[in-house]
């Protein structure tokens, strides 16, 4: 009897075993090989679609995204800097008299909000409705004639970002007013910095340009837009 | 000697069936956990998205169609399952798109849908905390069309309302999530702003709003057109958060 009753509990604590070996390995490899397919987002192409008025549409150049993260800390840094202040400096020798410097001066900035971004259908419809359940990028711009590497150098240094996707793992199903012609659209926060960057050749001035850089924040949205 | 290894056999194959059945019992489908607040009027019909994760790779050839349980408040008249191009580990992401038709005033709270199937069987499936508010009337003097329709953001209401009536320049706005929140604006502006709702932990809310104004000395109600939190920004961590909670 004894010997029964000792066979039996051997048995349960067997199984209790086999089931903590296997059904942890096998959960764990799910986790592991984890990953979230995204539909490709589509590339963006500025402000080159004329949005509705009031909408932003001046002259910018944009950039393709680039996967660099910012930390969190950096950003805030961003709001340490004051007019006139130096944020960019380099020197490089053009030729054995001739020293180029490059100079960056930060102005100041300014948070916007719903800043219309591209449309997402295309042409102007009385639709009832629009569904959306894909990805999205918004990328940094710098304003015409800027200096790219010069922007980019400030964008890092005051830890702004370059391109905010959003990951939709989500359907949208949204109602539009059909007695209207409309689009649906993407808009995003931004932040636009302005400095100051100027150009010597030793100590004598070249040229000195106000550029306005936009960064997309973390908040993007999605609007029905309204022909006027 | 023999014995015992025909036993650890035994032992060991009893193991893995009841591991693999722990498994699949971790697979089983769920919605992301959507908190929601829908207002509007009596015979009115609110199309909304819910999104759907299963490892069954056929729903939409298998599912019939979606109803509440309790149908005397609103009730599902059109069903639309599309399979999205997203997966999750061995989830497949589905978009059911429901036309909720709001049958008479009052407030209702529904937390699940019943899924019929073809071949006659049922499920229920949670949501999360939905409130339906259900009025009379549209007095419709505050343009919403043009507001936000989705975020990525699953702590704010975002709201854009547009009015002409200049004598109009305040409203109260309720999301069903936090107390209602007075909005103002100056004359031939927006109502424009957000709204806490990070109460509720859900990653993503749908948020219908409700919008009191008084126009000639009398309380009106006008209604929003429905807005997605957190849509835009769904991640791991609120899948993952909304298995534990709705599987």
């Amino acid at each position: 009897m004894k010997k029964k009753i000792a066979r039996i509990v051997n048995m349960v604590l067997a199984t209790v075993l086999c089931l903590t070996m296997f059904s942890g390995p096998v959960y764990a490899a799910a986790v592991e090989n984890s990953n979230m397919d995204v539909v490709e987002p589509e590339e963006f192409t500025g402000f080159s679609e004329n949005p509705e008025p009031g909408v932003e549409a001046g002259n910018y150049l944009s950039f393709q995204p680039e996967n660099e993260s910012i930390p969190s800390q950096s950003r805030l840094a961003s709001a340490r800097y004051s007019n006139g202040q130096l944020i960019y400096s380099k020197d490089i020798a053009l030729d054995q008299s001739t020293v180029r410097k490059e100079r960056a001066y930060y102005k100041y900035k300014i948070s916007r909000q719903r800043i219309f971004v591209k449309y997402l259908t295309g042409s102007w419809a009385k639709a009832n409705s629009y569904s959306w359940s894909t990805s999205n990028t918004v990328t940094w711009q710098a304003s015409t004639g800027a200096d790219i590497t010069v922007a980019k150098a400030v964008v890092a240094k005051l830890g702004l970002s370059y391109s905010r996707t959003t990951t939709y793992g989500t359907t949208i199903t949204l109602p539009a007013d059909s007695s209207k012609y409309s689009k649906l659209g993407f808009a995003s926060d931004y932040t636009d910095t302005t400095y100051e960057h100027k150009r010597y050749n030793n100590s004598t001035l070249l040229f000195s340009k106000t550029v306005t850089i936009k960064n997309p924040e973390k908040n993007t949205y999605l609007r029905v837009y309204y022909k006027a | 000697m023999r014995k015992k290894i025909i036993r650890i056999i035994i032992i060991v194959c009893f193991g893995i069936i009841l591991g693999f059945s722990g498994f699949a019992h971790s697979q089983k489908s769920f919605f992301i956990w959507t908190d929601g607040y829908v207002a509007g009027t009596v015979d009115e019909e609110v199309g909304i998205a819910f999104t759907f994760l299963t490892p069954d790779q056929n729903l939409e050839r298998t599912l019939e169609s979606v109803s509440f349980s309790d149908d005397s408040y609103v009730s599902v008249e059109n069903v639309q399952v599309s399979k999205m191009d997203t997966r999750y580990k061995v989830y497949q992401f589905y978009g059911i798109t429901v036309d909720v038709k709001l049958n008479k005033p009052g407030e209702t709270k529904i937390d699940a849908v019943v899924f019929h199937y073809n071949n006659g069987s049922e499920k229920k499936y949670v949501l999360g905390d939905w409130v339906y508010d259900i009025g009379n009337v549209d007095d419709g003097g505050i343009n919403t069309w043009e507001s936000i329709a989705a975020s990525s953001s699953s702590a704010e209401f975002a709201y854009d309302y547009a009015c002409d009536k200049n004598d109009i320049l305040s409203c109260q706005i309720y999301t069903g999530i936090n107390h209602a929140m007075q909005a103002e604006r100056k004359k031939n502006e927006k109502f424009s702003g957000t709204v806490d709702i990070s109460e509720s932990d859900a990653p993503l809310k749908y948020i219908r709003s409700k919008i009191v104004y008084t126009e000639d000395a009398q309380e009106k109600v006008t209604y929003g057109k429905g807005c997605y939190c957190g849509a835009m920004g769904l991640t791991k961590e609120g899948i993952e958060l909304s298995r534990e909670r709705n599987q």
